[in-house]
């Protein structure tokens, strides 16, 4: 896989999205960046492409390729590009990782190629409230879980709840025993956007987490942001970040901690080495406190 | 609750050009029209309606507010409270209601509250009993009181409420007079908010509101200072973003007209409100 840049910030990887530098290069631009493509191919028809700020999937089968996030219109047609670089193939599929804009924007370069897009249903009420030009709306929706398969190669869509936002799809790769999940756990970060995410649910976060643990035995992930692949355990450290946190808000809480002085009184040692610890514990504490206040 | 409402307040109070001491829990009762009060302090505010029926209240806050405001009623009727109408889905606003729930009152709220309920269940809550889809009205003792449902905005099941034949307007949330909102508050979406008050500030029903939080009445122009705030802020966003400005870039430039400026909290909440509009045009929320 030759790469039109490898000027690729994996700085970036600050989970929810990304936080990075603008990086000089001649890819096109993000609101968050000028980023070339880079391909990895994880192997037996499964590829992941960095792109635009993002990072997305594209599987390719007998029948045809089925491609996760479009990311942007640009970022769109380099991901084409590179899938050009591998097969002829159709495009079968495009599958919506969740409704957030900079991952779902230039679906369009795929839907000329043929492609249906796929979305779990919660996203609708999303893209349809705040619609975008460069968002094609989805074709199809799933409820709790959908198969596609383009010839000898299958993903299986799952919903496993709210958790960065009320419509993420797990894409599992069962072949591969590989789960993508965009955004929700961001390797060994803790969360980013500012550490205050808008429409993340932050105790329904951990139970999301679990199920999935629980119900799908992946052994490596591939995230939204950044580097290409991370070991199951970064699922599992990510529900216990979480956890920890609400715990430990809850217990200054209950101790009688003045809500102003909540934040910085948080403190997880055990999570200290996490990315983006030292700059985002506090905001990711105040998300927290914001769940105790109002319920969300 | 009271430790979260000094937390929101604070935030509110403790900022501003013209920043001044507020009393944040001291309650009291107003009468805003014939049998219609607001009942709380600045940290918290219900509407109760008062008819020779019984008494429709709205959010009951908290179980201490509640008890509050189960007296500050019964200093003005013997009536029993008939029904209990939750304004939107927030826990600092809906929990709290078993006293009124234990006198046989009706709990009820727009149904979009529901889903919020069961995902996040909390003690101190008393589930609705009946929810309303769209635009409906409860009359009791002669009175009607209107609720109006303008879709998302602050969260997604508010209901806006207003006693037929007053000119005062029940609205939680949407407006806390001369304060700009909470900079970090996850569930609003900006463009239908703005929307929504374009909405309010059309309809010729009303001249002055009270609120959930703040003053106990304030006039139709607190509401439109609040919507050009909000759309000044989006404004500046934008123009950041075509200026190439990007997150901490952004949000630490941002400076709104000095009108602006003077409201409470705008020192305090700027930059993170600014943080969740550059969220809400980059990531469509």
């Amino acid at each position: 896989m030759k790469t039109p840049s490898l000027i690729l910030s994996l700085s970036l990887a600050v989970a929810g999205c990304s936080t990075t530098q603008e990086p000089a290069s001649s890819g096109p631009a993000t609101p968050f960046g000028s980023l070339g493509a880079m391909t990895t191919n994880i192997g037996d028809g499964l590829y992941t492409v960095s792109a635009g700020g993002a990072r997305t999937v594209f599987l390719v089968g007998d029948e045809g390729v089925l491609v996760g996030d479009p990311i942007s219109t640009p970022a769109a047609e380099q991901i084409l590009g590179e899938i050009r670089k591998v097969t002829n193939k159709p495009i079968r599929y495009v599958v919506y990782s969740h409704s957030h804009w900079d991952h779902i924007r230039g679906g369009q370069v795929f839907k000329e190629e043929g492609a249906e897009i796929w979305s779990q249903e919660n996203c609708l009420a999303h893209i349809y409230r705040n619609p975008n030009p460069e968002v094609a709306y989805p074709d199809r929706s799933y409820t709790q879980k959908q198969v596609l398969d383009v010839g000898n190669a299958t993903v299986e869509l799952l919903y496993h709840g709210p958790n960065h936002s009320d419509c993420s799809t797990h894409m599992y790769f069962p072949n591969h025993k590989i789960v993508h999940i965009v955004d929700t756990v961001q390797p060994y970060a803790v969360s980013g956007a500012g550490g205050r995410m808008n429409d993340s649910y932050p105790k329904l976060f951990v139970d999301s987490l679990q199920m999935l643990e629980d119900e799908v035995p992946f052994e490596r992930m591939i995230p939204g942001h950044g580097g290409p692949i991370a070991p199951r355990d970064a699922v599992i450290n990510r529900r216990k970040y979480q956890q920890a946190l609400l715990d430990a808000v809850k217990a200054e809480i209950d101790k009688g901690t003045p809500f102003g002085k909540i934040p910085d009184a948080v403190s997880l040692p055990k999570f200290k080495d996490l990315r983006g610890y030292d700059q985002y514990l506090a905001a990711n504490a105040q998300r927290i406190l914001i769940y105790y206040t109002i319920g969300w | 609750m009271r430790v979260l409402l000094t937390f929101i307040l604070m935030t509110l109070t403790t900022s501003g050009a013209q920043a001044q001491s507020i009393d944040l829990f001291t309650k009291d009762t107003t009468e805003l029209a014939p049998g219609v009060y607001t009942f709380g302090a600045f940290s918290a505010r219900s509407l109760f309606v008062v008819t020779d029926d019984g008494v429709i209240t709205t959010d009951p806050v908290s179980t201490k507010n509640a008890a509050d405001m189960r007296a500050a009623i019964a200093e003005v009727t013997d009536q029993p409270v008939k029904y209990v109408i939750y304004s939107h889905q927030h826990w600092d606003h809906v929990l709290g209601g078993q006293i009124f729930k234990n006198e046989g009152a009706t709990f009820i709220s727009h149904d979009k509250c529901i889903p919020h309920f069961l995902r996040h269940p909390n003690d101190e809550l008393v589930m609705p009993d009946k929810t309303v889809a769209s635009d409906s009205e409860i009359t009791l003792g002669g009175k009607t009181l209107k609720l109006m449902y303008f879709g998302p905005n602050h969260g997604d099941c508010m209901l806006v409420m207003q006693v037929e034949g007053t000119d005062v307007l029940y609205i939680n949330d949407l407006v806390t007079p001369y304060s700009v909102g909470l900079g970090f508050m996850p569930d609003y979406d900006p463009g239908e908010w703005v929307r929504t008050l374009n909405e309010l500030e059309a309809m010729d029903t009303w001249n002055t509101f009270t609120g959930g939080h703040g003053v106990p009445e304030a006039p139709k122009a607190a509401m439109n200072q609040r919507r050009r705030y909000m759309e000044a802020l989006m404004q500046a966003v934008l123009d950041g973003i075509a200026d190439g400005k990007r997150l901490e870039g952004l949000y630490d430039t941002i400076e709104l007209p000095k009108e602006f400026q003077e409201m409470r909290g705008y020192d305090t909440h700027i930059r993170r409100s600014a943080e969740r509009i550059y969220h809400y045009y980059t990531m469509g929320w």
